[in-house]
């Protein structure tokens, strides 16, 4: 119904940052995933954004990262190649926490709009009533 | 629902040549006079008139509220406060229609009443 | 009261109650495995019925019907965001119709009641 559009809008929030911070904690606990040089490095997972014609956002794909990583030397490990270097995920912690954080307030925003939504069902409830 | 209007009786017409009486002008000579107001019958109609204005008023925000009402009913509606807006322009509009004809139930018994 | 408009509103409030005990169901067996979940549309047959003029007590034909939400864990389809959000409007809707049934009584009491 026309007249709760502010909650369908709020829920399409809710889940694109659901998604997002789902992609980020991925990330996250992967900044430390190792692989040999023969395998492509573990990719980041990047959430795009889109503007839904009809109000609310999307997500319009997941963009992955770099294949290639970082070459590290660490001849110690199992996985190193002859010349001892392994690939290591091309993730930025600080980036990804500061992400985290933009995640978290926007879904915290959306929830809010969700109850702010109610309160003025309520009072358009109220004009008139006895 | 449709509300039939109600008939109000029409004030009896008041000549507008009167009768001559010997004497009458110098006694009250404005009541003998045709100045071109209108008498008791032009204002009986107006108020008749405004009274079933004020009905078809009535019944298009009634109608207009009910139309709402389904809306909600049917999910088709835009805002709540379109339909909350016009039940309470309905609600009292009704309240005012009744009060009016109250009184002029009222001030039609109290003529009814006077000795003549 | 028996005229359409009465009829109209009579139905749209069964079917809210039936949407918010399906969706109550939902919400409940959001960790059931295999479970589906269903959604309720009386709406669009009580709009083609007003469009054809047909409407009437205890005609309601409400259709409850799964939903297409994609199966996540447990081969379960909930979506408890969207089952949530679906149980506040409910909620107010109800609250909406419930307002048309007092306005409307309220409105006629006011016209009968001084005589």
């Amino acid at each position: 119904m026309g007249a709760f559009d502010a909650l369908g809008i709020a829920n399409s929030a809710l889940g694109a940052h659901q998604t997002w911070l789902d992609a980020i904690a991925d990330n996250i606990a992967n900044i430390n995933t190792v692989e040999p040089t023969s395998q492509t490095a573990f990719q980041a997972t990047y959430v795009q954004f889109g503007a839904d014609p009809n109000g609310g956002v999307e997500v319009t794909g997941l963009a992955k990262g770099d294949p290639q990583g970082r070459l590290v030397s660490d001849p110690g490990n199992p996985l190193a190649d002859a010349d001892g270097y392994v690939r290591q995920p091309d993730i930025d912690m600080a980036s990804e926490m500061g992400q985290l954080v933009m995640a978290q307030r926007g879904f915290q925003a959306a929830v809010q709009v969700t109850k702010t939504a109610q309160d003025t069902y309520t009072a358009a409830l109220q004009i008139g009533a006895r | 629902m449709s509300i039939t209007p109600v008939q109000f009786p029409s004030f009896p017409t008041a000549p507008t040549t009167p009768t001559p009486v010997a004497g009458a002008d110098a006694i009250a000579p404005s009541l003998t006079s045709t100045n071109g107001v209108s008498g008791p019958s032009g204002s009986g109609e107006e108020f008749g008139s405004m009274v079933l204005d004020g009905l078809d008023r009535l019944e298009g925000l009634n109608d207009r509220a009910d139309n709402l009402a389904v809306q909600a009913a049917t999910g088709k509606l835009d805002n709540i406060h379109d339909y909350t807006i016009a039940a309470s322009e309905a609600s009292v509009a009704t309240q005012l229609t009744v009060a009016l004809r109250n009184k002029a139930v009222d001030a039609f018994n109290e003529i009814m009443r006077m000795q003549v | 009261m028996s005229d359409p408009v009465s009829f109209v509103l009579h139905d749209a409030i069964d079917g809210l109650a039936l949407r918010q005990r399906v969706i109550a169901d939902n919400i409940a067996n959001v960790d059931t495995p295999n479970f589906r979940a269903h959604s309720v549309d009386f709406e669009s047959a009580l709009s083609s019925a007003i469009d054809r003029g047909t409407v009437s007590t205890d005609q309601l034909q409400a259709t409850v019907e799964e939903t297409q939400t994609p199966v996540g864990a447990n081969n379960n389809n909930v979506d408890l965001r969207k089952e949530s959000i679906a149980a506040i409007q409910t909620q107010f809707q109800y609250q909406i119709v419930g307002r048309a049934f007092t306005d409307r009584f309220d409105r006629l009491s006011a016209a009968a009641g001084s005589f």
